[in-house]
């Protein structure tokens, strides 16, 4: 069969992918190096062969991906968006004034992000300075370095279409004090488009760095978010990496996250999940190395008909790792939340302890929670623990909060704050995490 | 009268618990409530309180002059009634002074007070803390998590003193405490009463009464209050048990 026909024949089958095909295929390739280049191809030919996913998939059974596959995706250029520094107000991070870089509708806004005060060996940065620059070759090995999203739909769709992204590179020994701030804004009226964004950070040996990913909504409305981040974090090395999704409840955001990490290393994240109509959120961390300590926690806070998709994999291939997860959904209305947390421990990688938990609390009776823990083990000197609970606010407790004079709703709204509060203390940075616990508080209130 | 309770009968389930109590406490005073396990003196406190479990199936409680059964539970408490629970809950994610901060502020609010904010509280409640001989670390700490039993009562005694209700009812605060924690809520009890509150301690021991003085004492059997007295009734029924009391009740009839 030509490439035509093939197209042809996958346009038939799913517009969806044909349609991101087109789109792919359309894109510039100037000032590309030949890596991207070759990456784009790749994943163009990929894609005529890949089906959308569907709920006979086992990875998808738990959620329905039609209202997202049969629309027709507009290319983030035809939807522009140009905010105001007022409108980007409310989400500022002091903590981050001089590192934020500010994305609206997938595009990189140069004259509202600010990048200063950083140590000599930090760079942050974007994809589209970096080629305009001619210094893309500076993240080449760190792009598209993991097998694990090879026939995913999603991630090959990305790397199809991506044009930018928040880029980090600390080098060796270099310790960033403050927190970078990458704020996806987005104006959902101004047509029904996808975005590709492709997230990179690395860090060299010893080094140490804070990243807050976050994506806001200016005005609701439908738009898609593809999202992409690669993280390689070196030997010696500590990642902390805070995800915010408060996407608008009409707009659809996926994405995959694959984190590499070294000898001795440290990756801390925590996703938290608040925003979108349908949010599927995949991380796949690779232990590439000894002596390894990991964090993937989640908060999911869903309502109305909302989704939320948390599929998680932490793949123990060297001995001597620890591994937490604690992922909280907070459910209510007939909203929806979902987990999978994989874990793999590799024959010969001994002495891991691997600790996951998966906590729901239901706050409707039409709420649905679906949560599966997976666990494939091949050593035998390993304590991996797993759990998972779905539950209510209790009486007791809302009798206890009452006989001491606290109205019934700021009872629920205090419980259920604090249900939240044990991911979110985690994260470091105050005045982000005081945001969202006031957000939690206002939510459960209102 | 602070406290008026005439004919009380209430139920929980299928299960009649309390079937015709009258009581009246008046500012200044402080009783005892006495009974066996099974007795009711525990559904009397709770029921005060605004207990969802129980139904009044008839009678009366008034509390300063109105019908405190049309009032919630929140609405009760800040209007100065206070309940020390038996079994206080466990609350992991909300921290003690968080809660007592709340708590209190709504209490001055009903009073038309200003809130205090977190500093102003924090001097307040570290006062507080000193009177039930806490390490004021646990103001941080999650409300009654990883609380030994005698910790979780003081707790509550520390609630009591940081809210200052005015009718304190004391749900068997002393189960389960050695002595130098009964001296702390002891010393607590007295620290609150006056001539404007009133205290209902429900206990199943005598020995808190060597700590803290009642005006009078009451023996529950059974739902009712078959006897009540002064302190000479509280030796009495440690002495002789309650089967002489419920006994004298039934000749009486």
């Amino acid at each position: 069969m030509s490439t035509a026909e093939e197209t042809r024949e996958t346009m038939a089958r799913h517009p969806f992918v044909a349609r991101f095909i087109d789109q792919g295929r359309a894109r510039r390739t100037s000032g590309q190096p030949q890596w991207w280049a070759d990456l784009r191809t790749g994943a163009l030919q990929k894609l005529v062969g890949l089906d959308v996913p569907g709920r006979k998939d086992e990875e998808w059974r738990f959620i329905n991906l039609s209202s997202l596959v049969e629309r027709d995706w507009s290319p983030q250029e035809d939807a522009t968006f140009e905010p105001t520094a007022d409108q980007l107000e409310e989400w500022r991070v002091p903590e981050a004034s001089s590192t934020t870089l500010v994305f609206a509708n997938g595009r990189y806004i140069p004259e509202l992000s600010t990048v200063a005060d950083l140590p000599e060996g930090a760079r942050v940065t974007t994809w589209s300075e970096l080629r305009d620059a001619g210094e893309l070759d500076v993240i080449a090995d760190y792009v598209d370095i993991a097998d694990y999203w090879e026939d995913d739909v999603f991630y090959n769709l990305n790397s199809a279409n991506f044009e930018d992204g928040l880029v980090v590179v600390v080098d060796r020994n270099v310790v960033v004090e403050q927190p970078i701030h990458v704020l996806h804004v987005a104006d959902g009226t101004a047509g029904d488009y996808a975005a590709h964004p492709r997230n990179v950070i690395v860090t060299g040996e010893s080094a140490e760095v804070t990243v807050i990913e976050e994506y806001a909504t200016a005005e609701d409305g439908v738009y898609f978010h593809n999202v992409v981040d690669e993280v390689t974090v070196a030997p010696n090395s500590k990642v902390r990496h805070v995800k915010v999704q408060q996407d608008s409840t009409d707009a659809f955001h996926v994405a995959r996250n694959q984190i590499t990490i070294g000898a001795d290393a440290n990756y801390e994240s925590t996703a938290v999940n608040i925003g979108a109509g349908l949010s599927r959120n995949d991380s796949y961390a690779l232990f590439d190395g000894r002596n390894i300590e990991c964090t993937l926690d989640g908060l999911g806070f869903v309502s109305g008909s909302q989704v939320t998709d948390t599929h998680t994999a932490l793949d123990h291939d060297y001995p001597d790792a620890n591994s937490y997860q604690l992922q909280k959904n907070i459910v209510d209305d007939r909203a929806h939340a979902v987990f999978n947390g994989k874990i793999f421990v590799q024959q010969d990688s001994q002495r891991i302890d691997s600790n996951q938990l998966n906590q729901n609390l239901l706050l409707s009776k039409r709420g649905r929670v679906d949560t599966k823990p997976q666990l494939e083990i091949f050593a035998d000197d390993v304590v991996c623990s797993h759990g998972a609970t779905v539950g209510q606010l209790e009486e007791s407790h809302l009798f206890y909060l009452m006989a001491r004079g606290v109205e019934r709703d700021r009872a629920k709204a205090l419980l259920t704050y604090a249900f939240a509060a044990e991911v979110l203390e985690d994260i470091v940075v105050d005045t982000l995490r005081e945001r969202l616990e006031a957000h939690i508080m206002e939510q459960t209130t209102s | 009268m602070l406290l008026e309770i005439k004919n009380l009968h209430v139920r929980a389930g299928d299960t009649q618990i309390l079937k015709g109590v009258n009581l009246n406490v008046e500012a200044g005073e402080i009783h005892a409530i006495m009974g066996p396990n099974g007795s009711g003196k525990s559904t009397l406190a709770n029921v005060v309180a605004g207990h969802p479990a129980y139904e009044v199936t008839e009678g009366t409680v008034r509390y300063d002059g109105d019908d405190l059964l049309e009032l919630d539970t929140d609405e009760r408490a800040r209007d100065g009634v206070f309940l020390a629970f038996q079994y206080p809950v466990e609350i992991p994610g909300v921290s003690n002074s968080q809660l007592m901060r709340q708590a209190y502020n709504e209490r001055r609010k009903a009073r038309g007070e200003d809130e205090l904010d977190p500093l102003q509280f924090d001097d307040y409640v570290r006062e507080k803390v000193k009177v039930v001989d806490m390490d004021p670390d646990f103001l941080d700490r999650s409300v009654n998590v990883d609380f030994s039993g005698g910790e979780k009562k003081r707790n509550e005694i520390l609630q009591m003193a940081v809210l200052e209700p005015r009718l304190a009812l004391l749900d068997e605060t002393d189960s389960g405490l050695d002595i130098d924690a009964l001296r702390v809520v002891s010393n607590g009890i007295n620290q609150l009463a006056g001539d404007d509150n009133a205290v209902v301690l429900v206990t199943h021991y005598q020995r808190i009464l060597d700590y803290v003085e009642p005006d009078k004492v009451h023996a529950m059997v059974d739902g009712e209050i078959v006897q009540s007295g002064g302190k000479e009734l509280a030796m009495e029924l440690e002495e002789r048990g309650y089967d002489w009391v419920a006994k004298q009740k039934g000749a009486a009839q």
